[in-house]
């Protein structure tokens, strides 16, 4: 178990690559058993940042410690870490003991010990009636807890593990979800975790760090990550269906604080309001931003929020069981409302949307920051 | 090499038994307590009638090869004593046959691979190790940065150790060779056991490797063709996309062709076609814009959905590129042009850097 510790580090690939700078500035304090995630879509220095914490890739410049030991001229081995990742591949010809095993004996660990690791590991992964069956016996999942277990037996500090989940079909990762969730609870150690699939962070993550282009753009935990999205890329990437965004303009009248999308203006509470009086936006561009579970056809919602009001054209309705996903063209923006599943909204239908403003999001049109977080 | 035997063999034999070699060395052996073996070891050497007999044991002679003599004895605790230990000591006969052909197939195949065999030594090589001569193969290589004391053979040999048709062969211990017999989807198949392969090592052994994969080759003489060509790849992929850690041959493009230019060219090259200035005050993000447009076949939806951009931002940053060097990256041939001259640049660079 160990606190990681990233300061100032880059990792700048050679000339020949353009000198391409994949990571930029990364300070982070990882706690001690924190499940961390790191996440972001391909090419953003996610997967450069774990291999520069493994020690697999040098850094060009900054601080690396895990524990209390500034580990930059420490080799892989000798950092106390394991590493899972998502091209896992057993032996085949070996049983599932010799599979979680094999490391240990390279590493010249003795007999009694790569038993007494072996055994435990697979109690935590609840795989020890599986210790003498061959891996074409086992399921996918079984599989993906053997790769685990091979992680678990190094008894490193930290877990550093690079999509592990991405080659499992979407039924199975969304049980090894819960089993990884499970098994940070019983290792108790520090994991960081890389991922581009934003379900993943959220159900996971003690904290996410949401990186784009090799710059942190945010970090925070899954839920206030999810209502305080720090600016526009980090509200677009968390959330399925993602949120709406509508190009919008401030105005006040010296009472009030509005919003006008279109033909549309609507009023902003008094939470809303408050960071943005007298911060110059008056007449301003900005970026509206709502989650569709934000916008409302109920007639409670129409009647109790009558300063926030527009019309809807729908398009498309997809019932989905529990809710309705509804496409709708609001004052000419193309927007996803997450209705309850009775709603009547049907398809050419124009119907009134009342916008929960209490959870409007509303970002600089230049520097696409959130106008206000709390 | 007779673990796996002891294990099979542990399962089925009742009493001790175990292998020597003829300097008397104990190869295998089921029993903890090895001193009363070590003493039949000279009567063994010394003794011409097979099988002998001690008051315990029973001993077998074993000779898979006319130059190498084995012993296999038994407990005699088990009924049939000696009909078991006939059966016992074929099949360690077979055991060690089989290991030792592969470890001499895989001798001769570093020869080819090194071309340091003559066609007519290969023909006769092929029939003595059973080696198919007309199948499809490809060549891996395996490269690291440290030296691993056979670990990443041992790794390689064992994930694929189902695959009976291929080979592993240490080079140096910085490079291992791997060659796989495939059939159809040759380089995806390739590819998998690359990323497999890279992603074991990793794991068990925290040591960074590359893979550079070679051309698919139809006989075992094009092999050493295979090998030079993952090689190659190995070194320009290593240039162009040092952020990757697979290359394969058929992949590295125009890569190769500037690799093979000298300075003076290559300058002469860029001169042509590019206002070499310009092109350098293009910052990192308007190249890696770039290079994600390329990499998305010059599709600007693609690229800004996966760049998590908005479509206007990226078409803004490809204008500048127009503005400022006069290439309208669009267009197929003012996109090659860009991505030569930035291939071209990028190399020249790294020749500088190393000079």
């Amino acid at each position: 178990m160990a606190k990681v510790v990233v300061k100032n580090v880059y990792k700048k690939y050679e000339p020949s690559r353009g000198g391409i700078t994949a990571v930029s500035d990364f300070n982070l304090s990882i706690e001690d058993k924190e499940f961390l995630v790191l996440l972001g879509p391909s090419g953003c220095g996610k997967t450069t940042t774990l291999r520069m914490i493994a020690g697999l890739e040098d850094i060009t410049a900054g601080e690396i410690y895990i524990g209390d030991k500034l580990v930059n001229d420490v080799q892989p081995k000798d950092r106390d870490i394991a590493m899972v990742f998502q091209n896992y591949a057993l032996y085949p010809h070996m049983s599932v003991f010799d599979n979680m095993a094999f490391g240990l004996k390279l590493r010249k660990t003795p007999k009694d010990e790569i038993k007494k690791r072996v055994h435990e590991a697979a109690r935590i992964l609840e795989i020890e009636h599986l210790l003498d069956r061959k891996p074409k016996a086992l399921s996918g999942g079984q599989r993906q807890r053997v790769a685990l277990g091979r992680a678990i037996v190094r008894e490193p500090k930290v877990f550093l593990m690079d999509e592990p989940l991405s080659n499992l079909d979407a039924k199975l990762r969304g049980q090894m979800r819960v089993e990884l969730t499970k098994l940070h609870q019983r290792l108790q150690t520090t994991i960081v975790y890389v991922t581009h699939d934003q379900v993943e962070a959220m159900t996971m993550g003690t904290r996410i760090v949401c990186m784009r282009l090799g710059f942190i753009q945010q970090v925070d935990n899954p839920q206030v990550m999810y209502d305080y999205p720090a600016n526009v890329y980090v509200a677009g990437f968390i959330g399925t269906p993602q949120m709406n965004f509508a190009d919008a303009t401030i105005k006040d009248d010296g009472k009030n604080i509005y919003i006008n999308v279109g033909n549309s203006s609507i009023k902003l509470p008094e939470s809303r309001a408050k960071n943005i009086i007298g911060q110059g936006y008056d007449g301003k561009e900005v970026i509206m931003g709502i989650r569709p579970e934000a916008l409302h056809d109920e007639q409670v919602y129409i009647d109790s929020l009558p300063d926030s009001i527009v019309n809807a054209d729908v398009e498309v309705v997809e019932m989905l069981g529990p809710e309705a996903l509804v496409y709708c063209v609001i004052e000419g923006n193309n927007m996803i409302t997450r209705f309850k599943p009775n709603t009547k909204a049907r398809h050419g239908d124009v119907i009134k949307v009342a916008l929960d403003t209490e959870r409007l999001h509303i970002f600089d049109k230049d520097t696409e920051k959130a106008l206000f977080r709390d | 090499m007779l673990t796996p035997l002891k294990k099979q063999l542990s399962k089925i034999v009742p009493c001790n038994f175990g292998v020597i070699d003829q300097k008397g060395n104990i190869l295998m052996t089921s029993d903890e307590n090895i001193d009363y073996i070590s003493s039949l070891v000279n009567d063994m050497l010394l003794s011409s009638v097979f099988p002998m007999e001690t008051s315990s044991y029973v001993i077998s002679r074993i000779k898979p090869y006319r130059t190498n003599i084995f012993y296999f004895y038994l407990e005699k605790k088990v009924k049939n004593h000696l009909l078991v230990l006939q059966l016992l000591s074929a099949m360690t006969e077979n055991f060690i046959k089989s290991y030792y052909d592969k470890f001499d197939r895989a001798h001769f195949l570093r020869s080819v691979i090194q071309q340091e065999v003559t066609e007519s030594n290969m023909k006769k090589k092929m029939i003595s190790y059973k080696i198919t001569n007309e199948r499809k193969r490809i060549v891996l290589k395996i490269k690291t940065i440290e030296k691993t004391n056979h670990s990443i053979e041992t790794i390689l040999n064992n994930l694929f150790s189902d695959h009976k048709f291929d080979y592993v062969i240490e080079l140096d211990n910085c490079d291992i060779v791997y060659i796989m017999e495939v059939d159809e989807d040759a380089e995806e198949i390739a590819i998998t056991a690359a990323k497999n392969l890279i992603a074991t090592i990793e794991q068990e052994l925290l040591i960074p490797v590359v893979v550079g994969i070679g051309k698919l080759v139809y006989d075992i003489a094009s092999l050493a063709d295979s090998y030079e060509s993952a090689s190659l790849a190995c070194e320009i992929g290593g240039i162009f996309e040092s952020e990757k850690n697979i290359f394969t041959y058929s992949k590295l493009g125009i890569g190769v062709f500037i690799s093979k230019l000298n300075k003076e060219e290559l300058a002469q090259y860029l001169n042509m076609i590019i206002d070499v200035e310009l092109f350098t005050k293009l910052d990192e993000e308007i190249i890696r814009t770039i290079q994600k447009f390329f990499e998305n076949n010059l599709n600007i939806s693609e690229t800004a959905r996966k760049m998590y951009l908005h479509r206007n931002t990226l078409v803004y940053r490809i204008d500048k590129v127009l503005k400022q060097t006069g290439l309208d990256v669009r267009n197929f041939d003012d996109a090659l042009l860009f991505k030569t001259a930035y291939m071209v640049k990028s190399y020249m660079e790294k020749l500088n850097d190393n000079t």
